[in-house]
């Protein structure tokens, strides 16, 4: 049986349609949560901001017109939400600090390939240790895809200031891997 | 190549805007976007019920047929279904446990798995659901900490200890605090300040000058209290009573007059008679005991 098409199933939820609206969410939510993910690297937030959009939506249906696909208004939501979440959000957040990862971070040089899962893990770890500003921009240009005047015009910041975080956010990056892109490269 | 260059050539790679999950540049590049990690799967089902419980959706699992008469229904059901979710809600408010021990310590589990091994006179409090990890603790006790996703934390009074998943001691008294780590790494932290503490490290906070200080622990007998086992190697008298009364709960009145006598033993578990008898004979002393009070005879050793 084809599938039944988004255009189609959303004037169903339009009406009200539950089951419609299970199924466009079962159809894209994996997608645009990882999606997301590469966005604020983050799987919780990840989740949550595509749980938001979709609640969104179905609150919403009423006022909401879909002008080119369902799809690719679900992921410019999710890019936007997301970039939101990084310049809003984030620089909020209660720095909780996760031990494990902070030993990790300190204590461990990484050898085996196999060990690739924990070394995901430290990237992850020291892009989040970066200085709040540093990880706002360092994500909004590398993971939201903006460019530095973007990003400057929106933190209403001189497109200098944004250049001095990217540097000082890759110095500290390569300070906090260095050893680890050698192993990785040499293996 | 300087540093200034070297960062001055990788900002030129990023000057131009990313797309997520275009193929990397370099090395560099590919090395970071590691952290991506698109095999990453989330659980859909669970998502999904959130998202429509939130919604207050029924499960829809079977598919409705929207003439207006079932409309109305299933309006009437939602209704009925939310005011029931809200009565529930209204009487399920999460519950308060406590755990109190008074003469005998205790092997207590919480729900997340993690053990708290409760000594004598101690108190456990938290929340029944326990989403949050946090408990609140006074007394002496011994964590054993599962690795959740998110920290456990113990409150203190003024102070706080927080875990990723880990196994440590802590203790407080009415001027002191102490924590003895012996794995992983834990946090401590007062109304101002923090301080990690190490395996093999023992963390004291004074509260009248609510100063932390941090050393490496010497004494072997440091979790003797919960175990019962003690190694005693050339350690004066009053040292090996200090550790003794934690463990046998009793009080030895005058063992500071013989702290010149030397031990060197081990005991596991015995009796308290036992345990006496033996240091009685290393030392020619003798022992007199009344309820918890432990009175040592004999004489001091030069």
């Amino acid at each position: 049986m084809p599938e039944t098409s988004d255009i189609f199933l959303f004037n169903k939820v339009k009406n009200g349609d539950t089951v419609a609206f299970e199924e466009i969410f079962r159809r894209y939510y994996n997608d645009l949560a990882r999606y997301c993910f590469t966005l604020v690297r983050d799987e919780t937030i990840a989740e949550e901001i595509t749980q938001e959009v979709y609640i969104y939506l179905w609150e919403k249906k009423d006022n909401i017109e879909i002008s080119s696909s369902l799809k690719s208004y679900l992921f410019s939501a999710i890019r936007n939400k997301s970039i939101n979440y990084i310049k809003y959000e984030l620089p909020k957040q209660r720095i909780l600090i996760d031990i494990s990862d902070t030993v990790l971070v300190e204590g461990t040089v990484f050898h085996e390939k196999n060990d690739i899962k924990r070394l995901k893990k430290k990237i992850q770890v020291s892009i989040n240790q970066l200085p709040e500003k540093c990880k706002q921009i360092f994500l909004l240009s590398r993971y939201g895809g903006m460019t530095y005047k973007e990003i400057a015009e929106d933190l209403d910041l001189s497109v200098k200031t944004v250049e001095n975080q990217m540097s000082i956010a890759l110095k500290k990056l390569r300070d906090l891997l260095e050893s680890d892109l050698k192993n990785y490269l040499n293996e | 190549m300087t540093y200034r260059n070297m960062n001055r050539s990788w900002l030129e790679k990023y000057d131009q805007p990313q797309t997520p999950g275009k193929t990397p540049k370099d090395e560099f590049d590919a090395f970071i976007e590691l952290s991506s990690d698109p095999t990453v799967v989330f659980d859909e089902d669970k998502a999904w019920d959130r998202v429509s419980s939130r919604l207050s959706m029924t499960p829809a699992k079977k598919r409705f047929d929207y003439s207006i008469i079932l409309k109305v229904a299933a309006v009437v059901v939602l209704a009925a279904f939310t005011f029931l979710l809200y009565q529930v809600s209204l009487t399920d408010n999460p519950q308060l446990v406590e755990v109190t021990t008074t003469d005998a310590p205790l092997n207590y589990t919480l729900p997340d798995g993690s053990t708290v091994y409760l000594d004598a006179n101690s108190t456990l409090s938290f929340q029944e659901d326990f989403n949050e990890r946090i408990v609140t603790f006074d007394g002496r006790g011994f964590y054993d900490v599962v690795k959740g996703g998110s920290t456990f934390t113990i409150q203190m009074h003024d102070l706080s200890v927080t875990v990723l998943g880990t196994s440590f001691s802590v203790e407080t008294s009415d001027n002191q605090f102490r924590s003895f780590v012996k794995e992983g790494l834990v946090q401590v932290s007062d109304t101002h300040s923090s301080r990690m503490v190490k395996p093999g490290e023992i963390l004291t906070y004074q509260k009248s000058d609510k100063k932390f200080a941090i050393a490496a622990n010497d004494n072997p007998n440091i979790l003797a209290w919960k175990t019962g086992k003690f190694i005693f190697k050339n350690t004066p008298f009053d040292e090996v009573t200090d550790n003794l009364e934690k463990y046998y709960k009793v009080n030895f009145r005058n063992a500071h007059q013989f702290k010149g006598c030397l031990v060197t033993a081990e005991f596991d578990q015995q009796d308290l008679t036992e345990v006496l008898a033996v240091l009685g004979e290393i030392l020619n002393l003798e022992f007199k005991i009344s309820q918890t009070e432990v009175k040592t005879l004999g004489k001091v050793c030069k």
